[in-house]
């Protein structure tokens, strides 16, 4: 299947056509206006500075489309010397005296520009017969001469609701429709890139929206990866090939599972197919000698193999590949809510029961048979360990099960809560019996009301009020902070004391 | 409404903003005829911080108009960082809402730091009873507080007729720090009643980062109440905190 990548087929050809980025191109069509009534605005290049994906490149060729110029674009993978762009420069100054269409000039990424050639491009400006136009994601990074000869026009990163627009414009001209989730989904992720919205739009598109989710959870951290097998993928040349994963952020062993993984939907004959895993499994021996060994210089031939071995191995899909990410990580995140689950219960039980971690996992064993069999004791383990209700269901296996010992846990906990609200209860009758027996040195009265609160007198008499607010939540952590609390004090604020004169 | 302000030594202007940073995010500087002044309290209301400084501790100062400006305290103390010891600092304001931030020494460095809007603190100060005033040397304090963050989280101020204890109780450890007038730390000490109130330990340690070891500061306390700690800036100048007190129940 060829496929045009959306963002190439449904590049804005107006200006108009452009998301949200108005104010910039006032800016942009004022500027060039200039150069076509014959008086060279007082800055000759212009700086289109913005996040990626917000229109910069579009608005240059959307320009040349409106006002009829030949855009020569010079991006950061051609050699950027002075000779180079001079040539450029001079190159269209002349085409232009022999009447041909006129040049616009076009530098990616002018952030990129290595400053020891930044006085030189500076100068080409002052000549330059022709509108220069730079884009730039980091403004303040463009070397400081060029700059001062460059008027800046600021892009805005766009907005989700921008970019759903455009999407969905997209969608309405290609005749498909996608969920709204998966829309806002794409849209929250691409971060007020467009172009990343467009990508990942096709994606889920070509590839179905059963995974979709699945395919975007990996593209804040992997974008790299996608587009470096894309690359690979695309590509007979050895050379190629190995240059495409330079500067992936991962591993030779993760990078080798994303490239097997994706063999058998680039590849479609056979033969082929095998003798790209002949390079993966040579690639495989490698890493695992390298590991044996600890000899990693025999990851670099473990790459090669990867990498330029499975590009040669025969002929690809032409066009759009879609690129998924490897089974086993897939696997694991799956199961990396159970395994969390698990770890939170070891925990508890580490720090309740003062147990080490291989201990823990084995008293877990004893609590999955009470939890099975016995729920109210479960009950008793769930207050105990302060356990979540998804961790009921986890050590149970079973949710009919787990609701039960949820709700026996719940009726423990009211208990110890009023069991608390007694403990109030008494501090507050303990302090009236101060005041009483402060007024009254000996009396009945005193001795009376003592012997109510008498069981919890003892408790009460270190307790704080702010701590019995808490005893009705918790009854158990309490006892062991009371005493370190009691010795601090609380922090006032400056407000209790700017009435006071 | 533009201003422009000399200050020599922009060191020292720096520690200033950077002890007050420590509380407050940003600051509304007021910036009058006869100097410069911020109230401002840190987001817990804790702490009060009052800022004065005069005119006549500013080797230029040229203020035509009443003015107030919003500052972002992080960055202001990033920016200022940069000055050197020698370095003379120039505060000026054009007529766009950017605060120019200029280093004078080998070569003349200028920061634009765009001007935010901030509530100014309309708040007086308040006048409390305090029983006790300590005057004491700025490396004493700066150690004190160091000592009791060995120990605990807060620290109590005692003053007596003829002495002055910092105290800080752990779970098992204790400090005390105690000053006569005997002692070179302590220069002043009126006690009206014995005096006794406690003080959250971050909170200090904040409040004294900025301190030269040679500062006299001036501590004024009640009984459960705030302390007031003052010291003076430039001689003329003076940085007011005052902290609330952790208080017994």
């Amino acid at each position: 299947m060829a496929a045009v990548p959306w963002v190439e087929k449904y590049r804005p050809r107006k200006l108009s056509e452009i998301v949200n980025q108005d104010k910039a191109l006032e800016q942009v069509r004022a500027w060039i206006e200039a150069w076509l009534h014959g008086n060279p605005p007082k800055k000759k290049a212009l700086i289109l500075a913005g996040p990626p994906g917000t229109g910069k490149t579009t608005t240059v060729y959307a320009l040349a489309n409106e006002y009829g110029f030949e855009v020569i674009e010079l991006n950061a993978s051609d050699e950027r010397t002075y000779e180079k762009i001079e040539r450029y420069v001079q190159a269209a100054y002349t085409m232009d005296i022999l009447g041909k269409r006129r040049k616009l000039i076009f530098l990616d990424e002018a952030d990129n520009i290595e400053s020891s050639g930044a006085r030189e491009i500076a100068k080409l400006i002052d000549k330059a017969r022709n509108p220069i136009i730079m884009s730039a994601n980091h403004y303040w990074e463009v070397p400081r001469e060029i700059r001062n000869k460059a008027q800046i026009v600021e892009y805005k990163r766009l907005t989700q609701r921008d970019i759903i627009k455009a999407l969905v414009r997209i969608l309405k001209r290609e005749g498909v429709e996608v969920p709204k989730e998966i829309l806002y989904e794409i849209a929250k992720r691409a971060n007020g890139d467009l172009r990343a919205a467009i990508n990942d739009l096709q994606t889920v598109v070509t590839g179905g929206v059963e995974d979709a989710v699945e395919v975007l959870a990996y593209r804040d951290t992997e974008k790299s990866v996608f587009q470096a097998l894309a690359q690979l993928f695309a590509t007979d040349n050895a050379r190629r090939a190995k240059l495409a994963v330079l500067g992936v952020d991962m591993m030779p062993n993760e990078l080798l599972q994303w490239i097997d993984e994706n063999v058998p939907y680039v590849y479609y004959k056979p033969e082929d197919i095998a003798r790209a895993y002949e390079a993966i499994s040579r690639a495989d021996i490698y890493l695992g000698r390298a590991q044996m060994t600890g000899n990693y210089g025999l990851w670099k031939y473990a790459t090669d193999m990867m990498t330029a071995g499975v590009a040669v191995a025969g002929v690809k899909k032409k066009g759009f590949v879609k690129i998924y990410p490897p089974k086993t990580i897939k696997l694991l995140t799956e199961s990396k809510e159970e395994r969390s689950l698990r770890d939170s219960v070891i925990k508890k039980i580490m720090s309740e029961m003062h147990m080490a971690k291989l201990e823990a996992i084995e008293t877990l064993r004893y609590l999955r048979v009470i939890f099975e069999n016995n729920p109210d004791l479960a009950a008793h383990f769930v207050v105990f360990l302060d356990l979540s209700e998804k961790e009921v269901e986890f050590i149970a296996g079973d949710k009919e099960k787990a609701i039960k010992i949820w709700a026996k846990s719940m009726n423990i906990e009211k208990k110890l809560k009023r069991e608390g609200e007694l403990e109030a209860r008494a501090r507050e009758a303990q302090a009236k019996v101060e005041e009483v027996e402060e007024e009254l040195e000996e009396g009945e009265i005193g001795e009376k009301e003592t012997t109510g609160v008498e069981e919890a007198e003892e408790e009460a008499e270190e307790l704080t009020e702010e701590e019995l607010e808490e005893a009705e939540r918790e009854v158990e952590p309490i006892k062991k902070s009371e005493k370190d609390k009691s010795k601090k004090g609380k922090q006032a604020t400056l407000f209790e004391f700017l009435g006071k004169k | 409404m533009p201003f422009e302000v000399v200050f020599d030594g922009a060191k020292d202007f720096a520690d200033l903003i950077a002890t007050a940073s420590n509380l407050i995010d940003e600051a509304a500087f007021k910036f009058t005829e006869e100097g410069i002044s911020m109230r401002a309290m840190d987001p817990s209301r804790v702490v009060l911080i009052d800022l004065n400084l005069p005119a006549s501790i500013f080797s230029k100062y040229e203020v035509e108009e009443e003015e107030t400006v919003g500052i972002n305290m992080d960055h202001f103390k990033k920016i200022l960082k940069r000055g050197k010891n020698k370095d003379t600092l120039i505060l000026r304001k054009g007529e766009e809402n950017f605060l120019e931030i200029t280093f004078e020494g080998t070569a003349k460095r200028t920061f634009k730091l765009p001007l935010i809007d901030v509530e100014a603190l309309e708040l007086d100060l308040p006048e409390l009873p305090f029983t006790a005033k300590v005057v004491l040397i700025g490396e004493v304090l700066k150690e004190a507080v160091k000592d009791a963050s060995l120990v605990s989280d807060a620290m109590k101020f005692i003053a007596r007729e003829n002495e002055f204890l910092m105290r800080a109780e752990g779970e098992t450890n204790e400090v005390e720090i105690k000053l006569t007038l005997e002692d070179e730390g302590l220069l002043d000490l009126e006690v009206d009643e014995e005096t006794q109130s406690a003080y959250g330990i971050s909170y200090l340690a904040d409040m004294i980062k900025g301190i030269g070891k040679a500062d006299e500061v001036i501590l004024r306390f009640g009984n459960e109440m705030p302390l007031q700690m003052e010291y003076p800036i430039r001689e003329e100048g003076r940085l007011v905190f005052l902290l609330a007190p952790r208080v017994e129940e």
